[in-house]
């Protein structure tokens, strides 16, 4: 704490957050922008960035999201309805393995959010983007919550199935770091008093934990776990049923559609807020003259 | 094995939570900060 | 605020480095049980099929009582086991026992859990594949996926069906 923070402060502020935290003389304006006002201090390096600017953004995610939330919301109804009712009882596993339906798909999305959030990590360090600031912090809780989902719907399915709630087998351990992962970058965002300082922080974080993907993906095939290995890989025919795998593939596309759905709500509120306080700073100003 | 469906059930119901609390929230938020921009800037 | 994230950071790297360390490896095969031979004291994870036909249960003054052999194809330990065997447990099924290896080489387990196979399929179409000589689930793993994943509980039926009248 103190020197190298308050030494952090002005150094950051001018050059990275220029666009989100800092529009200095911007008539306040309608929520979708004028273009000319929102171009500001924009790396001009290409589409990724004409995209990931947050007055577009704004405009962008208005557009999608309506779609977002129906696709998301429409398959997971479908595939988990589906999982639940229609589709056969398994083998050996009798109807516990309706779990599967919450628990592959939780687990799948956790390790895609992971990805996502060193991609923001990533885009943040190299290109210094504002958005991807954002982004990282409202993927951190999000992606914690499926990694919650994941270890607690696996835990309600090892019981009655393997005898067990909870096994230190490589799986499991990998998987519970990953929640971690998640949980530490939640915290180690917001726990700077210089938000240019924890989005840098938590980033590193983020890049530093992508290691921890591929051990989960390959830890069933490195070692021995009580887990089995995947069922679905890129490599080999599903070990599955048609008439269990189609509901699953539902069921992940929905929760992939849902997660973009509310990581978009919840960048565009983050957005919003900025203005927000932006606006409420600017007229305590003009009260002080 | 007629036991696993309060298994099943346990693991639909919080999926369905944590779907619901975090679109719900989300939904709330994004409208919270619409309303709190318009307000700023319509006064 | 940073104690705490450096506190959950640490957890996260002890975890990791701990897994890493010992559990990574989280039960052994019988053969690898054998040529390591713990002693009687030490408690290890054991790691197998459970052999067809090995199966005995009884019930004790105690409650229940199993012993079966468990196979890595290469070797085979003897397990004794005072309890209640998992749901998934049956000949041909992988389990994790945890105990230790006795002098007389008999495994005296305190946990037995089952570790199932990542083959998803209705029981009706295990059924036909069983019926049809496909496949004994007490001796090895499903075939090729290709060759059910198509059928259906229903079509499994139907095809059961024929295969028994024709």
């Amino acid at each position: 704490m103190g020197e190298g923070l308050v030494e952090g402060i002005p150094r950051r502020r001018g050059s990275r957050h220029a666009v989100t935290t800092d529009p200095p003389k911007r008539a306040p304006s309608p929520e979708p922008m004028p273009p000319e006002l929102t171009t500001t201090a924009v790396p001009a390096t290409g589409w990724l960035h004409r995209y990931a600017h947050p007055g577009r953004f704004l405009r962008l995610g208005a557009t999608v999201q309506p779609w977002l939330s129906a696709a998301g919301l429409i398959l997971t109804l479908a595939g988990l309805g589906w999982g639940l009712f229609i589709a056969p009882a398994d083998w050996q596993q009798g109807d516990a393995v309706r779990i599967m339906y919450v628990h592959v798909p939780a687990a799948w999305l956790a390790s895609a959010a992971y990805l996502a959030l060193a991609a923001c990590g990533f885009a943040s360090l190299v290109w210094r983007h504002p958005l991807a600031d954002l982004a990282a912090v409202e993927i951190g809780p999000v992606g914690a919550g499926v990694t919650a989902l994941c270890l607690a719907s696996g835990s309600l399915w090892g019981r009655p199935m393997w005898g067990a709630w909870w096994v230190w087998d490589a799986r499991l351990t990998s998987v519970l770091v990953l929640f971690f992962l998640f949980l530490g970058h939640v915290v180690l965002v917001r726990s700077f008093d210089d938000p240019a300082r924890g989005a840098r922080s938590a980033a590193i974080l983020a890049l530093v934990g992508v290691l921890d993907l591929p051990i989960i993906k390959f830890s069933v095939q490195w070692w021995n776990t009580l887990h089995q290995p995947d069922s679905i890989t890129l490599t080999a025919a599903p070990a599955m049923s048609l008439s269990m795998l189609w509901p699953l593939l539902v069921t992940a596309l929905g929760f992939s559609f849902g997660f973009a759905a509310i990581v978009v709500a919840r960048v565009r509120a983050a957005i919003l807020e900025q203005r927000v306080r932006v606006a409420m700073q600017r007229r305590a100003r003009m009260a002080e003259r | 094995m007629s036991g696993v469906w309060a298994y099943v059930d346990a693991a639909y119901g919080l999926c369905a939570a944590l779907g619901l609390w975090l679109g719900v929230g989300a939904a709330l938020r994004l409208r919270r900060a619409r309303r709190a921009l318009a307000r700023i800037e319509g006064s | 605020m940073i104690g705490c994230c450096g506190a959950g950071l640490s957890a996260a790297l002890g975890l990791s480095l701990w897994a890493l360390s010992g559990n990574i490896v989280y039960f052994m095969a019988p053969s690898q049980l054998l040529a390591t031979h713990p002693s009687p004291k030490q408690v290890v994870r054991l790691g197998g099929m459970v052999e067809a036909g090995s199966v005995r249960t009884a019930e004790g003054l105690s409650g229940p009582e199993a012993s079966f052999r468990v196979t890595d194809g290469q070797a085979d330990v003897a397990v004794h086991y005072d309890g209640i065997l998992p749901g998934l447990f049956r000949e041909g099924q992988s389990v994790v026992a945890l105990g230790s290896l006795g002098q007389d080489g008999r495994f005296t387990a305190s946990e037995v859990l089952a570790k199932h196979d990542q083959t998803y399929m209705p029981r009706e179409v295990a059924d036909a594949l069983r019926r049809s000589g496909k496949w004994d689930p007490r001796f090895g793993p499903a075939p090729d996926p290709a060759s059910w994943d198509r059928m259906t509980a229903a079509s499994a039926e139907t095809r059961a069906g024929t295969g028994s009248g024709g």
